[in-house]
């Protein structure tokens, strides 16, 4: 049984009923470090907050189901909703300055954590948060945890987040794009320790960016995402190696590196018009006709892999 | 070739608020020495708060600096600028066409009639329609909206643009495209471009020569074919190892620290020994200067 498992999940906008999210599927073992990649616009923020039921305002879920260890996370009362939220699932975002509190040190931040989620006493709590700063690689924990967030610079407040993520002692963590406001020297850093901590304590990690380059280092399966839409799946070497759906084909090659210089991407169409068929048909170069009417299905290659194009039918 | 601007020594600082009443003067540019030759494209490479974005403001002269020169060869001074967010750098309320017409009027003529075919021409290069000089910049989308940011750049006809890291804001595939539209940009109208960027992989696409950035200082210029072969100054070797892309598994990293703020004071000493792994002694008391370890490299580092 895989720890997570997200199953059709649809979001859609309350005032116009738009969907955001258009069936998503995807599973999370123990241990594994799921990644999911996408554009602006491709719903991978509202479907990792929707796992914990944490629906942005405006957007509101229209059908699926998250599983938790078999348990459905949209059926619990509110109630046993709460006890996972931050123990058993936690999460990591983007901007640690807008997501620590301002008037709280980051002690009592981390603090707060074990107050809700551990039996510790209050003297057994000070000396974890002591235990978590150091984990989460803060240098003179003491002095840091009685700083205020605007007192740390981006890379450790990102740190401190972590350390708050992992108070609970969770079996799944929801990192949704964590360094993409950090330089890419910190970048690398907080990178590793992520990586460090899910190997070490077989943590398993969904993992959100929209970059292939730090989906490509940390992940060990991929999610391509797409307007609300899964187009492909599967192992993150098998996917970067050989891409099957035109889309993951026009990422990779649009992604740039130290000697890989950015192709001249054939694309169609800068201003898309909305297809009826599949997402991708408008600015797809292989179009083919069935895909202008019609929707393709995920369709599976093999064991681990599935892609949403008629190229493959 | 010719040198089209040339800054000599400038030095740029700021009155800093550091409490309630109290304020602290910060030098941000220390001794910056550099010159775009005709056509060429320098890329500042550096992270947040290094600077390099003030020193793209003083070359547009909108910083004066407190020491040093700056230097325009040639005529009248044409430089124009594309930045990070296309969502603020155009005005709301303006049309595309009041957008792209404001500065030609300003800077070639007030016509009209010739205006508007001149900005047709320049939207269907950087692959928009026409039907787009009746919008607002809420009716395009990011990558649409930069692609207008580079028609108002380019209709004032300039020799130099200033580009502020023009496609960090941007998706990978719009971030390509927009790349590419730089790199004919520049061969069609025989550009120069000031790129200030704090990515390896985007300086590596579109510059000649490369001056890496730390704490308002050039710890490198490189020519871009020997950009990533050693020797490096320690800060460039950092930044090379900690690029991410596709399909490549990066080095370990050999350092840990944090980087300093400018606001913490001055430093004594080479600007990058706190994070450098190869730091000694004479480090933490001398500032290195800039040699020529090869033609086409300038290095700041005792090591090199």
């Amino acid at each position: 049984m895989p720890l997570l498992e997200v199953e059709n999940l649809c979001l859609a906008d309350s005032s116009t009923g738009k969907l955001l999210v258009k069936g998503v599927s995807f599973s999370v073992e123990k241990g594994d470090v799921l990644g999911i990649v996408g554009e602006s616009g491709s719903g991978k923020s509202i479907t990792a907050l929707s796992i914990l039921k944490l629906y942005p305002p405006g957007i509101k879920c229209t059908s699926g189901k998250v599983y938790f260890k078999g348990m459905s996370i949209y059926d619990m009362p509110e109630s046993e909703v709460l006890k996972l939220r931050g123990k058993q699932i936690s999460m990591i975002l983007q901007d640690p300055l807008s997501a620590l509190n301002p008037v709280l040190t980051i002690g009592e931040q981390v603090e707060e954590v074990l107050e809700v989620h551990s039996s510790l006493s209050k003297k057994q709590r000070k000396k974890r948060v002591l235990e978590l700063l150091k984990e989460v690689g803060i240098s003179d924990p003491e002095l840091r945890a009685r700083s205020y967030p605007h007192e740390l610079s981006g890379g450790l407040r990102q740190r401190a987040m972590i350390a708050m993520a992992l108070a609970g002692e969770p079996e799944l963590l929801i990192a949704d794009e964590p360094t993409t406001a950090l330089d890419p020297t910190l970048q690398i850093q907080v990178l590793e320790l992520l990586k460090n901590i899910s190997q070490k304590k077989g943590l398993s990690l969904i993992f959100i960016s929209h970059d292939l380059g730090v989906i490509s280092y940390i992940a060990k399966h991929i999610v391509v995402l797409y307007k609300g839409e899964v187009l492909e799946t599967g192992k993150v070497e098998a996917v970067l190696k050989e891409p099957l759906h035109p889309y993951t084909k026009l990422l990779i090659d649009s992604s740039i590196g130290l000697n890989k210089r950015p192709k001249s991407c054939q694309e169609n169409l800068i201003f898309e018009e909305p297809s009826e068929g599949c997402v991708f048909y408008p600015r797809c170069v292989k179009r083919c006709e069935k895909g202008r009417k019609e929707k393709p299905p995920l369709i599976k290659v093999d064991e681990t892999r599935s892609v949403r194009c008629f190229l493959y039918e | 070739m010719n040198k089209l601007i040339e800054l000599k020594g400038v030095y740029k600082g700021f009155k800093v608020r550091t409490g309630i009443l109290t304020k602290k003067f910060v030098w941000v540019l220390k001794d910056i020495n550099l010159f775009i030759l005709k056509g060429e494209v320098l890329g500042i490479l550096g992270e947040s708060g290094c600077g390099k974005s003030t020193l793209g403001s003083v070359v547009l002269g909108l910083n004066t600096p407190e020491r040093g020169k700056v230097e325009w060869y040639g005529g009248k001074k044409k430089i124009q600028a594309v930045f990070q967010d296309p969502y603020s750098s155009l005005n709301p309320r303006y049309t595309v066409k009041k957008t792209l017409l404001e500065p030609y009027f300003l800077c070639v003529a007030k016509d009209e009639k010739r205006g508007i075919e001149r900005a047709k021409s320049l939207l269907l290069k950087v692959g928009l329609k026409e039907e787009v000089l009746s919008f607002y910049p809420h009716m395009l989308s990011g990558g649409q909206r930069q692609r207008v940011a580079l028609a108002r750049a380019l209709i004032t006809e300039p020799e130099l643009v200033v580009l502020d890291e023009p496609t960090s804001a941007l998706d990978t595939t719009v971030q390509a495209q927009i790349l590419n539209l730089l790199k004919s940009f520049k061969e069609e109208f025989k550009l120069s471009y000031l790129l200030i960027t704090h990515s390896v992989p985007v300086v590596m696409s579109l510059a000649d020569r490369i001056a890496v950035m730390y704490m308002g200082r050039f710890v490198e210029i490189t020519h871009k074919d020997e950009f990533l072969s050693p020797p490096h100054h320690p800060y460039t070797e950092l930044l090379i190892d900690s690029t991410l892309e596709v399909a490549r598994i990066p080095k370990r990293i050999k350092e840990l620290g944090e980087p300093a703020s400018l606001i913490s004071g001055e430093i004594k000493g080479c600007v990058f020994a706190h994070r450098c792994p190869y730091a000694e002694e004479r480090c933490k008391k001398l500032q290195p200067e800039l040699v020529n370890v090869t033609e086409k490299k300038q290095i700041a580092c005792f090591k090199c």
